[in-house]
């Protein structure tokens, strides 16, 4: 049994089971807040007790409304590889149910706790409004959950280490994400600007909807500040951002490698652009994905997409560059995918 | 103000053939002129012109072959003829006067086979364009010749629909900086914007987002000539600005001033259709026409038609149809256009007639509020926070 209190909360994003994780965090808290002084010996005890079974520690309206949430968050944004072998009608059908799944449970946590950020959150994604009206719905609830309050960073160093400040973080992020998808992106540069600055580890993937932002208002400076800060990491998204953005300038060489860097990063890289699949709409963050996988290759080309409608030659000129036809080919044989 | 191709020949012409004449008073100049129109109408050969007057009246020709009567041409083989007969007049054209960019640059739009190819001959073409207009137009003004001046400022037409060809293919492509340096630059060349430049740099301005450059556009250009109130383009560019800087109550004021200005206004926005392209430049229309409105909003679909929605009609396109003063107006227009096609025009019912660009003075008023603070200023003036 562990003596040290464990320092940073689980449940960062990346993993399959966050929102529980954060869960069985907040029970913990609320309990050791309710039963001080408490060592922390005594905390790390409970803490593994609630991961067991939150039952004898779920007293918190807050905690039982996200309880009620938590599970089916984390199953929405788990990998579904078996739908690609479903008809079209059927995955109309599973998508349809799925989004359901999640309004009823959204529902029920509002029932028992009118103000649950991520219930509010995700009833407003899953409203059938244009892009822009959801938006300014967001933006609107953010205002009123936060009362006028600004978000703190936390002396720890990372917002995301207060766990009872992540809904409102999911909620910014939210906002950025709908930002982008109604073509409002100095709205969405300055969102997840926002957020970069309350989470430095960038926990949420911000900068990687900045990286799209930048491409698309031709802001090179910006994108290449943004690149430096982050270490020059690239990613699906900050790779194929760079390549519509030197294609946008006109910098045809340099698009070209940037092109091949996209290309190299990611498995299936060139089949996810020339062939877009269908991404279901966050609620509220982007599913899991393993770092150089097709499924994150397929969250930027799905994300991009505002981007390269508007540069209607790009997937052309990308198709004719050597290699590229032949790349996504192979992919879908590899596969078993049509092209 | 816009280009014509046939006046811009008939200008040149003129030009030749009163020099030619060598007059002096102006009851010969009067007698001539109505002389030089008669020859211009029924022996337009036998005019005194160049090589470079003949090319370019052959292009003329072609590109009014290509902009005004192919649209209208329903038969498939009567267009292919359309086109060969245009395409035979180009060729000739550049066989005469290789420097005639109008024909040059008609003949690769006809045959790029993208846009992409298109806007590459621009690119790569315009310094090469502007250096022979402009050596062009300083051999007219060296020669100190009647009318010179005008005859210079004719010369340097070519490079300026270049340029504005440019700027407009670059913003369908997605090039906006390109496109708005490319509009400057000819803003830059000539103020009084003839080739009405700063409409595709309104356009430009939105879709970077750059409310500052926008709003230094609209000081530096709004008391253009005949445009008492703010053109369609610069409309949409602010409309999409407030909208953007979440201002959405100024976006509906200037959606809502579109409908006052323009004719049948919420019909056109609610069709949202795409039109040709002019082949030589922006078709001429007449200032704030019904016409102007729906050549104004084909252009403006870039911006219009961006971002997710349901329907496939972009942010700022479901903006425009969900207000209930452009549905309820778009109705009333649907029910006006119909009657018109039965029972022929009437006079408009006083409900219907647009109160028109002189309700909206912006010579003495400050439009849009330019010389005060602006909501589009602040943080969306900046590109990063």
């Amino acid at each position: 049994m562990s003596t040290l209190t464990p320092r940073t909360p689980g449940g960062s994003p990346a993993s399959p089971a966050a929102f529980q994780e954060e869960l069985a965090w907040r029970v913990a808290l609320h309990y050791k807040e309710a039963h001080e002084p408490m060592s922390d010996g005594a905390f790390s005890a409970l803490l593994e007790a609630a991961q067991e079974d939150l039952g004898p520690y779920l007293t918190h309206p807050s905690d039982i409304a996200f309880a009620k949430l938590a599970p089916v968050l984390d199953s929405y944004r788990q990998p579904h590889p078996e739908d690609e072998f479903l008809s079209n009608e059927d995955y109309v059908a599973i998508i349809a149910k799925r989004r359901d799944q999640v309004l009823a449970a959204a529902e029920r946590a509002l029932k028992i706790d009118p103000q649950c950020t991520d219930a509010l959150v995700v009833s407003t994604l899953l409203q059938e409004d244009e892009a822009f009206e959801v938006l300014e719905a967001l933006i609107d609830l953010e205002a009123q959950q936060l009362e006028g309050q600004e978000l703190q960073v936390p002396d720890s160093g990372s917002g995301w280490d207060d766990v009872f400040a992540r809904p409102a973080l999911r909620h910014k992020a939210a906002i950025a994400f709908m930002a982008t998808e109604a073509a409002f992106y100095k709205r969405a540069l300055a969102t997840a600007g926002q957020l970069l600055d309350l989470l430095p580890n960038d926990e949420l993937g911000m900068r990687h909807t900045q990286a799209l932002a930048f491409a698309r208002l031709e802001d090179e400076a910006g994108f290449d500040e943004l690149d430096a800060r982050f270490h020059r990491r690239g990613s699906a998204w900050t790779n194929l951002a760079r390549t519509v953005m030197l294609f946008k300038l006109d910098r045809m060489s340099a698009a070209r490698r940037a092109l091949q860097g996209f290309l190299s990063l990611n498995e299936g890289a060139a089949y996810a652009l020339l062939h877009p699949v269908y991404v279901e709409p966050y609620l509220p963050l982007r599913p899991a994905f393993v770092p150089g996988s097709f499924e994150e290759v397929t969250l930027a080309v799905r994300e991009a997409d505002p981007l390269v409608v508007d540069v209607p030659e790009f997937i052309t000129w990308v198709a004719n560059q050597p290699q590229v036809t032949e790349q996504a080919a192979s992919f879908a044989q590899s596969r078993g995918y049509d092209f | 103000m816009a280009f014509d191709a046939a006046r811009e020949e008939y200008q040149l012409l003129s030009i030749r053939y009163l020099r030619d004449h060598k007059l002096t008073d102006s009851y010969g100049m009067a007698r001539e002129a109505a002389a030089f129109r008669r020859q211009f109408a029924r022996n337009h050969d036998a005019l005194p012109q160049t090589d470079q007057d003949r090319a370019f009246h052959l292009m003329a020709q072609a590109v009014t072959l290509i902009d005004n009567e192919l649209p209208f041409v329903e038969a498939e083989d009567d267009a292919y003829a359309l086109i060969q007969e245009a395409q035979g007049l180009l060729s000739e054209s550049v066989s005469l006067d290789p420097g005639c960019f109008d024909a040059q640059r008609a003949l690769t739009a006809q045959q790029s086979p993208t846009r992409e190819a298109y806007y590459r001959y621009l690119k790569d073409g315009e310094a090469h364009t502007w250096e022979v207009c402009q050596d062009r137009a300083q051999e007219a003004l060296k020669s100190s010749q009647m009318a010179s001046d005008l005859e210079a400022r004719l010369l340097l037409f070519p490079a300026y629909r270049w340029t504005a060809a440019l700027a407009s293919h670059a913003l369908v492509c997605g090039r906006y900086s390109i496109a708005r340096d490319a509009a400057e630059r000819l803003l830059a060349q000539d103020p009084e914007d003839v080739a009405d430049a700063r409409f595709t740099a309104a356009l430009a301005y939105a879709k970077l987002e750059d409310g500052e450059g926008f709003l230094s556009l609209r000081k530096r250009t709004r008391k253009a000539h005949n445009r008492p109130a703010p053109d369609a383009w610069a409309s949409f560019a602010f409309m999409a600005l407030s909208a953007k800087a979440n201002d959405y109550t100024l976006a509906r004021e200037v959606l809502h001033q579109i409908l006052r200005i323009y004719p049948h206004a919420a019909y056109v926005l609610s069709q949202s259709s795409a039109v040709p392209e002019g082949i030589f430049a922006r078709m001429a229309v007449e200032p704030y026409s019904n016409d102007e409105l729906v050549l104004a909003t084909s252009e403006a679909l870039v911006l219009l038609q961006e971002g997710v929605d349901l329907k496939g009609y972009g942010t700022l396109g479901a903006f425009m149809l969900q207000d209930p003063l452009v549905r309820q107006k778009a109705e009333e227009d649907e029910r006006e256009l119909r009657a018109m096609l039965t029972d022929g025009p009437s006079p408009l019912g006083a409900s219907s007639m647009p109160e028109g660009p002189d309700a909206f003075p912006q010579d003495d008023t400050d439009d849009w509020g330019l010389d005060g603070p602006s909501d589009l200023l602040g943080d969306w003036g900046q590109s990063r926070s």
